[in-house]
């Protein structure tokens, strides 16, 4: 029995082209995916013991090249109206992507999971980007007595100056992408950080003593859930001055009711393990037990849980800011360039909505797909022992 | 009748040193949502240091509660009341400090628990289980922990010691870990081990190599033990006495020899002829007992075995039997039976 157990190593290997395929489905078709996996290593065990040797995948090449032509050409040289340009460019991209998808099965093994690692490189190359913004050879962000000389409401033209183009007052948008992205990581990641050390130690509290501490943090946890997070929010704003710090603060009560509860939940689980009571057997205070027994296997799964919900937040600071609540112009956050949108522009500029909705849907999307992936992993409910 | 190994007298004869444990009418309520559960009702024994004293029941009957007890893990409290005394080495283990108690922890007393995969913390390597109490108690350096944990790892039969250290419990199989649960209760020399059922969960075959590993180690070490266990047969060849718990009582307590020879229980009796054979499919040894036993919120009046009895009377029904020896027979010999089972070969002494 024990044997059986312990192969969970080897097991979950094995369902990672599964896992993938999930997160796939709207993008590459099943046949396609079966294929690939036979073809590619084999099955089940994925690289581990992946009987084919790296390959060039001819098939993968035949799509990734047209389909990446095809994205390249369609906003730009296509002839045709706006939405069969889209239509082409959104074919191209899928068809790119499978193609790139079999052509990395056969270069890494059949494991590989493109979607995953596009993730992580879009997140890498924002977080790095944010962090070295002041070093980086960006446009003009935030002052716009500098850019009188500059082009206003300029299209994105990716060879440019302005490669993503500009706002109605020349302002570069890559550049203020940049440093949106310092504004909105900031805030949600540091709010997620405080809600996890503020909820975590409250939840591994409320876990471990149980009882009156436990009511305690019950009703305080569920008396703020009560409350809609956006009106929270709003009345939040209206006291607080809309600084980075308050914001963060602001957000982290969003994330604190289902930290705690995280917490809670993993601390009730690990509690029951004999490995607690063997901890106290061998003489451990409950200090000890606590910090030293619950709270790093509670860690992994609020962790993983945290990633999930900093695309939450992250979409909170933008509506806050959307709606003059945050980040407050002409500090630039993705939230108040999206609501440069306004009016008229959208229809006549669309690339002012477009450029900051886009980076927006793609980091929420990736901090929700690696979250996830981190939280299946991490999942207190099926954690190996 | 075959004489035991060892003297049978269970209170020894005046000049004996003291023994090292003595349990007085132990009491532990269990406070739950339906009532008062008596998870263990009164149990009196004692233990000679180096001994190993054996206790069984069907699962349920309160001797993981018992053994949790003795230790001093589970004390009045808000979710539970205990009574009666436990002496470890003369000193009460209910009137110390929290403190007092973690002191003894891990050091004079060490715990063996039945699953081996749960009493690993899943995200602490080997050497730092073994470590932490070595350094808490005996005040070791780093390194000199370290050596420790790699000595107590040999000394429980565990290959390549040094690599294992820093290997995580999930790496190990079952009976490695168990080896390392034993090695983590022996790390600062215990005068008693309780062994709460050690290889309930593991594989037959590993099962003999970790109750010949604890025989080995008490031959070397000279702790006493407390072998827990639902199995009969985990616990012939092993105790020096045997302790047959039923609904959180001792029902019958005598030389392991005597008891397996003779049961004078009915219960023991019931148990012995349910066990035929050590490589029986787990779980399915009990079945010949028909019944389950009582609701310990409520427990019935009278013999608390009686409704499964065969012996039963009205007496029985009527009258709680007590734990006494029989007059003129084996002295360290106790039944609580009003009707008991005739030895059958009444030649024993
Ligand atoms: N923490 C607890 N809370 C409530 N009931 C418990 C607790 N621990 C044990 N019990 C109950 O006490 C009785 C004895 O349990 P236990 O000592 O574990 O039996 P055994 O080890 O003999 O199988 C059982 O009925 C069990 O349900
Ligand atoms: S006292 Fe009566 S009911 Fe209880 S075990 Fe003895 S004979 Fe059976
Ligand atoms: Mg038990």
């Amino acid at each position: 029995m024990s044997d059986i157990v312990e192969s969970t190593g080897p097991a979950e290997g094995g369902s990672r082209p599964g896992d993938g395929a999930d997160h796939l489905d709207h993008v590459r078709p099943r046949g396609v995916a079966g294929t690939a996996g036979r073809g590619s290593t084999g099955g089940r065990w994925g690289t581990a013991r992946g009987p084919r040797p790296r390959h060039l995948s001819w098939s993968g090449l035949g799509l990734a090249v047209p389909g990446i032509a095809l994205t390249a050409v369609s906003p730009t040289v296509l002839p045709a109206p706006g939405w069969v340009c889209f239509l082409a460019f959104a074919a191209g991209l899928a068809v790119a992507y499978a193609g790139v998808a079999r052509l990395c099965r056969g270069a890494f093994g059949g494991s590989f999971d493109l979607m995953f690692w596009l993730c992580l490189v879009w997140l890498v190359v924002l977080v790095l980007a944010a962090l070295l913004a002041p070093v980086l050879p960006l446009g003009e962000y935030r002052d716009i007595a500098k850019t009188i000389e500059a082009p206003a409401m300029a299209p994105p033209a990716l060879f440019s100056e302005h490669p993503l183009g500009t706002n109605n007052f020349g302002l570069d948008l890559l550049a203020r992408i940049v440093y949106g992205a310092r504004a909105s990581l900031l805030v949600s990641i540091g709010a997620v950080a405080i809600g996890m050390v503020v909820g975590g130690a409250i939840g591994i509290l409320a876990g471990f003593f149980r009882r009156l501490t436990d009511t305690v943090v019950g009703v305080f946890t569920n008396s703020l859930l009560a409350v809609p997070p956006l009106i929270l929010l709003i009345a939040l704003g209206t006291v607080l001055e809309p600084n980075l710090r308050n914001i963060a603060i602001a957000l982290s009560l969003l994330a604190l009711p289902s930290m705690i509860r995280m917490a809670r939940a993993g601390t009730l689980t690990f509690a029951q393990r004999e490995f607690v009571l063997a901890a106290k057997a061998m003489g451990a205070s409950r200090w000890r037990v606590m910090v030293r027994e619950l709270l790093p296997n509670v860690l992994l799964p609020l962790a993983s849980y945290g990633m999930v919900i900093v695309s939450v937040l992250i979409v909170a600071e933008a509506s806050l800011s959307f709606l003059g609540l945050g980040i407050q112009p002409p500090d630039p956050s993705w939230g108040n360039m999206i609501a440069e949108g306004e009016g008229n522009a959208f229809q006549d500029h669309p690339h002012i909505v477009l450029v900051p909705g886009v980076t927006l849907f793609l980091t929420v999307f990736a901090f929700n797909l690696i979250g996830e992936k981190a939280r299946k992993r991490w999942d207190p409910r099926q954690a190996k022992l | 009748m075959s004489q035991s190994p060892l003297p049978a007298d269970t209170r020894p004869p005046a000049g004996d040193p003291a023994p090292l444990l003595v349990v007085d009418d132990l009491r532990t309520e269990i406070h739950t949502r339906r009532g008062d559960m008596k998870a263990v009702d009164g149990v009196s024994l004692t233990l000679n240091a180096g001994e190993t004293l054996g206790i069984v029941g069907e699962s349920g009957s309160g001797k993981s509660v018992l053994g949790r007890t003795i230790m001093g893990l589970y004390t009045t409290g808000a979710t539970m009341t205990v009574s009666g005394r436990v002496l470890m080495d003369g000193t009460d283990i209910h009137a110390l400090t929290d403190a007092g108690r973690r002191e003894l922890w891990g050091s004079d007393v060490g715990m063996v628990f039945q699953d081996p995969m749960s009493a690993l913390n899943p995200v602490k390597k080997i050497g730092l289980h073994l470590t932490e109490s070595l350094r808490r108690h005996g005040g070791l350096s780093r390194a000199a922990a370290r050596a420790r944990a790699e000595e107590l790892l040999r000394l429980v039969g565990i290959p390549e010691p040094g690599r294992r250290l820093g290997q995580y419990p999930h790496e190990l199989s079952g009976g490695m870990r168990q080896r390392v649960v034993i090695a983590m209760a022996l790390a600062n020399g215990p005068k008693l081990l309780i062994a709460d059922e050690p290889t309930t969960a593991l594989d037959v075959t590993v099962q003999k190599q970790i109750l010949d590993l604890l025989g080995r180690l008490q031959a070397e070490l000279g702790m006493a033990i407390i072998l827990v266990s639902h199995n009969l047969q985990v616990v012939a060849g092993r105790a020096n006495r045997v302790a047959v718990m039923y609904a959180g009582r001792i029902v019958e307590l005598a030389d392991a020899d005597a008891l397996f020879a003779a049961p004078r229980h009915p219960y023991t009796e019931a148990l012995l002829s349910a066990v035929p054979r050590l490589h029986h499919p787990p779980h399915s040894r009990l079945e010949a007992i028909d019944g389950s036993p009582p609701d310990m919120v409520a427990p019935p009046q009278g013999c608390r075995f009686a409704p499964r009895c065969r012996y039963a009377g009205d007496d029985c029904r009527q009258v709680s039997p007590r734990l006494l020896s029989e007059a003129g027979g084996d002295a360290a010999r106790a039944f609580a039976c009003h009707h008991p089972v005739r030895p059958v070969n009444a030649g024993g002494s």
